[in-house]
């Protein structure tokens, strides 16, 4: 099985040589301006700003994380790689209103994905074990974060979505179930 | 000339007065006393006065006050004084009817109705011809300029039969119409009436039906004003009384014929005497009075009917209830159940049931399949003759058949238990030694297979179980008829079609091809080789289409066949060089002669009983450790082995893992069959060939999710699933979350992704 999971080498995720190029192949005004050292300094705290209340930018930098984050030549993203990255993102999203529920109506009214589902999903994953985390989960995965109900309740399974992310609403909502109310 | 007053023609000038006394006098004789016959000189004579006074040029009298309308075209044309003396004559002679008719009533008023019908119609005609001219010429032409109430004569004699006699009688109560009634009711209640007169008087019903637009076109109005609607009415209330007092104290079988009885005679009733338009109402009113009105207790009762095998009611149930809206829907439903039922507790009888937790039952294939062909055919027939083949029925059956022969006590929760039955009793079948290939009936056996067959939902599993079964019939050599086999293949070719039987047809041609191979061998090696001590024959099977797979552990080849092993591995290779030979040793098998012995025996073995007994050609006992040494089979394969040697008592064992040759072995028969299956092959087939079955189903999933991309290039989940499942349950019947996985893996491979902006869209990647 170890073959498909992308070399981690070890190393924390962040600390790759790549990463410092991060910010700067984000597709932003504010980024691209900063070219001295000062100035990408001082863009950093607003960035920062950004990534965690802007919605849409917030998605920009989300999608380019896989390919970022993916090493060359695999398809999938190695599971505690895809967790590192998630870790970062999710809570900081979470707390700036950058994954507010995007939902219409009545449903915009109640509670959407709670901080510490995030939790349950790395459970989940572990759980389930083995494979690592397709192009395709990552990116619906934050749709389902930004969509879901914090019961778990208005999930379609039959709807469009990665079968990882239906076994996840089964698993959790079992624990929501036992939770009580 | 017959008695009476006997009066000169009159001139052709004659007026009014002289003219009108001659003819009345002719007009009441044809009317009153024509039985007494008017001569041929009389007609012409009032035919001729009635032409010259048609054709006189006098001036209206003022009597008629006929006033001529402006814009009148062409001579002013006379006739107007001898129509009005018509009416007045007519009128006069129908009061006299009325008097007599006045006393009469039920069959009395009829005879008479008729009888004076009779006579007043005949004579009305020759008076209609008498007035010819008239016709033509004063009664077309006033029609012509659309004035009301002119007829020509003989209508005229009808429409004042009407106004001045029959509406008379009408009048008091409906007396005509009610003596019709009283008569029909009279019949059905078992009298026996005159027909014939009931006939007439209907059919005068009908004549006096007069359109006033087309006098030539035929009104039904008064027929139906005074006869149908009262005679529907009063069949109406007749029957319901009839049919709640005959539940009331039969069964509803006794009324199913009663009910079917009366709609034949209310048919006939329509043939006999009323006119046909009639039929339509009245046959829908007695079904609505017969049938609709009791359908829910026939509903209530066709169960019983079905426990019962009851034919002919249930023929006749169906016949009634086919005749009136949704009345067969409930029955359609209730058969559902009702084969359902009998095909759960047919197979519930057979007990021996309930898959254990590995899934094994020992439900004998044949009883199974027997069990449930039974309640088909039984259930067949009935659709066919008590429900006459109604593609509604047939659907029913179909739905049940396609219920029970799934799901039931045999199968669990598992919906690949009944194709493996039924896969098992068709290999049976195409066995050696089955009796039914004996008995020639072979054919209607496998026939019986595949009404079954319709009905699977694992069509896959079937196929699966199917071809390793053929697989080993061929490669033992235990099939009855290549004959059969063509058969059967043929009809599941037709069945599922090419795609199904492809493999199974590709194992035929192997099969033929190996044995061309054999003696192309033999030829060669007989030239080259003069050391043939061994006979040997080979089948190449080829891996895509045979379900057989090489055995997981090594295996040694004994020294002995060796060398025919390689020769042939050479042989091949020169043949088809680049092709890759897998040796299946677990599917071989040998035949060993024995010369250690006084008497020759013959040894048919596996080759992994072979490959320990050769070693014995050298060494008269072996430990458990050399044999495995020898031979690289196992441990706990070669202990299996061991045990039926030494059950054989080919080998001995009398120390812990030392075996010996037995120098002492004995048997009546000459050829010694070893070679019987261990238990791990038997335990391992049925799981193999449902792993098997899911790895192709998850290749058949995502090759049409590819193709329904293809055609349609974007879609959205929910039709591609849909479409998905209607396109495999052919075969199979996909569940959604394999679905979803197929169309996971098409993401992942790039085949297919998601559209931007519309998550649940996907797009075919060309």
């Amino acid at each position: 099985m170890s073959h498909d999971i992308p070399a981690a080498h070890g190393d924390h995720p962040l600390s790759r040589s790549n990463s410092c190029s991060y910010p700067h192949t984000v597709p932003s005004d504010s980024a691209r301006s900063a070219d001295t050292l000062p100035a990408m300094k001082a863009a950093l705290p607003r960035l920062r700003t950004t990534l965690g209340s802007d919605a849409a930018y917030f998605a920009k930098v989300y999608a380019y994380t896989f390919d970022f984050a993916r090493a060359e030549g695999q398809r999938s993203l190695a599971t505690d790689t895809a967790q590192a990255f998630w870790a970062l993102l999710l809570p900081h999203a979470l707390a700036g209103g950058a994954l507010a529920r995007d939902a219409d109506g009545d449903a915009a009214m109640r509670a959407g994905w709670q901080p510490e589902y995030t939790g349950w999903w790395f459970e989940f994953l572990a759980e389930r074990g083995g494979r690592g985390v397709s192009k395709d989960t990552w990116t619906m995965f934050l749709q389902f974060v930004r969509t879901i109900d914090s019961k778990f309740e208005e999930y379609d399974l039959e709807a469009a979505w990665p079968s990882t992310i239906d076994d996840f609403v089964t698993w959790a909502k079992a624990r929501v179930d036992a939770q009580g109310p | 000339m017959a008695s009476g007053m006997q009066l000169q023609m009159p001139a052709a000038s004659a007026d009014l007065a002289t003219t009108w006394s001659f003819l009345e006098e002719g007009v009441d004789h044809i009317m009153t006393k024509l039985q007494t016959g008017v001569s041929y000189s009389k007609y012409m004579s009032l035919y001729t006065v009635a032409y010259n006074y048609c054709t006189s040029s006098k001036m209206p009298t003022n009597t008629t006050a006929e006033i001529a309308t402006p814009g009148r075209t062409g001579a002013n044309l006379m006739g107007s004084d001898l129509y009005n003396n018509l009416i007045r004559y007519f009128v006069s002679h129908l009061r006299g009817l009325r008097d007599q008719s006045d006393t009469l009533q039920h069959e009395l008023l009829l005879r008479y109705y008729a009888t004076e019908w009779d006579r007043y119609t005949t004579g009305a005609n020759y008076i209609n011809r008498l007035f010819t001219y008239l016709n033509r010429h004063w009664v077309k032409r006033e029609r012509d300029e659309g004035r009301k109430g002119v007829y020509p004569v003989y209508t005229l004699a009808l429409v004042q039969w009407r106004m001045n006699f029959f509406m008379h009688i009408q009048n008091q109560q409906q007396k005509l119409a009610g003596a019709i009634l009283k008569m029909i009711e009279q019949q059905r209640n078992g009298e026996t009436v005159d027909q014939g007169l009931v006939k007439k008087v209907v059919d005068s019903f009908v004549s006096l039906g007069i359109d006033e637009t087309d006098i030539n076109k035929q009104s039904l109005e008064n027929y139906k004003e005074h006869l149908e609607t009262p005679f529907l009415d009063a069949t109406e209330a007749y029957y319901k009384h009839e049919s709640e007092a005959f539940l009331a104290e039969n069964s509803v079988s006794d009324y199913l014929r009663k009910a079917e009885e009366r709609l034949r005679e209310e048919e006939d009733r329509v043939e006999r005497y009323l006119h046909t338009t009639t039929r339509k109402l009245l046959i829908s009113k007695c079904e609505h009075v017969l049938i609709r009105a009791h359908a829910e207790l026939m509903w209530e009762n066709f169960q019983q009917l079905l426990d019962y095998d009851k034919d002919e009611d249930l023929q006749r149930m169906y016949a009634l209830l086919s005749r009136i809206p949704e009345g067969l829907e409930p029955l359609r439903k209730k058969f559902e159940e009702h084969v359902k039922k009998a095909g759960l507790s047919a197979v519930a009888k057979l007990g021996g049931g309930d898959a254990g937790a590995d899934g094994e039952t020992s439900v004998d294939p044949k009883a199974y399949v027997d069990a449930l062909l039974e309640v088909h055919t039984k259930n067949a027939e009935t659709v066919n003759r008590s429900f006459k083949g109604e593609a509604g029925f047939v659907a029913s059956l179909d739905k049940a058949c396609r219920e029970f022969v799934n799901r039931n006590d045999a199968t669990g929760t598992s919906s690949t238990k009944s194709p493996e039955l039924l896969a098992k009793h068709a290999d049976a079948l195409l066995r050696k030694n089955n009796k039914m290939a004996e008995e020639g009936d072979l054919e209607g056996a496998l026939n019986r297979v595949m009404v079954l067959f319709k009905y699977l939902e694992d069509k896959d599993v079937f196929q699966t179980f199917y071809s390793t079964k053929l697989s080993k019939r061929l490669i033992h050599g235990v099939s009855a008829s290549d004959e059969a086999e063509a058969s059967m293949i043929s009809k599941l070719k037709e069945a599922c079609g090419f795609e199904y039987t492809n493999k199974l047809q590709r194992m035929f041609t192997d099969m033929s091809l190996s044995k061309d191979l054999t003696d192309q061998f033999k030829e060669r090696m007989e030239q080259n080789h003069d050391d043939m001590d061994i006979n040997f024959s080979i089948m190449v099977l080829g891996t895509n289409f045979w379900p057989l797979n090489a055995a997981s552990h090594p295996f040694s080849v004994p020294a002995d066949i060796q060398q025919t092993h390689e020769r042939f591995q050479k042989y091949y290779q020169m043949k088809h060089s680049g092709r890759k030979l897998t040796w299946l040793w677990n599917y071989s098998k040998n035949e060993l002669r024995t010369n250690y012995l006084n008497q020759k025996y013959i040894l048919m073995t596996s080759s992994y009983q072979m490959g320990v007994l050769l070693q014995y050609n050298t060494n008269d006992t072996l430990s458990l450790d050399e044999l495995i040494a020898a031979t690289s089979i196992p441990k706990e394969i070669i202990l299996q082995v061991l045990a039926l040697l030494t059950k054989a008592k080919i080998l001995i064992c009398d120390e812990k893992e030392q075996y010996d040759l037995n120098p002492n072995f004995k048997s009546k028969k000459i050829r010694v069959n070893l070679n019987q299956p261990i238990k791990a092959e038997v335990k391992a087939e049925s799981s193999d060939v449902l792993k098997t079955v899911d790895e192709d189903r998850k290749y058949v999933i995502q090759a049409t999710i590819v193709r329904i991309m293809k055609a349609r290039k974007t879609m959205k989940n929910q039709p591609l699933i849909q479409e998905v499942i209607s396109q495999i349950s052919q075969r199979f019947t996909p569940k959604i979350p394999d679905i979803k996985k197929a169309i996971e893996t098409l993401l992942e491979k790039e085949y297919i992704e998601r559209v931007t902006d519309a998550r649940d869209t996907f797009a075919y990647v060309a």
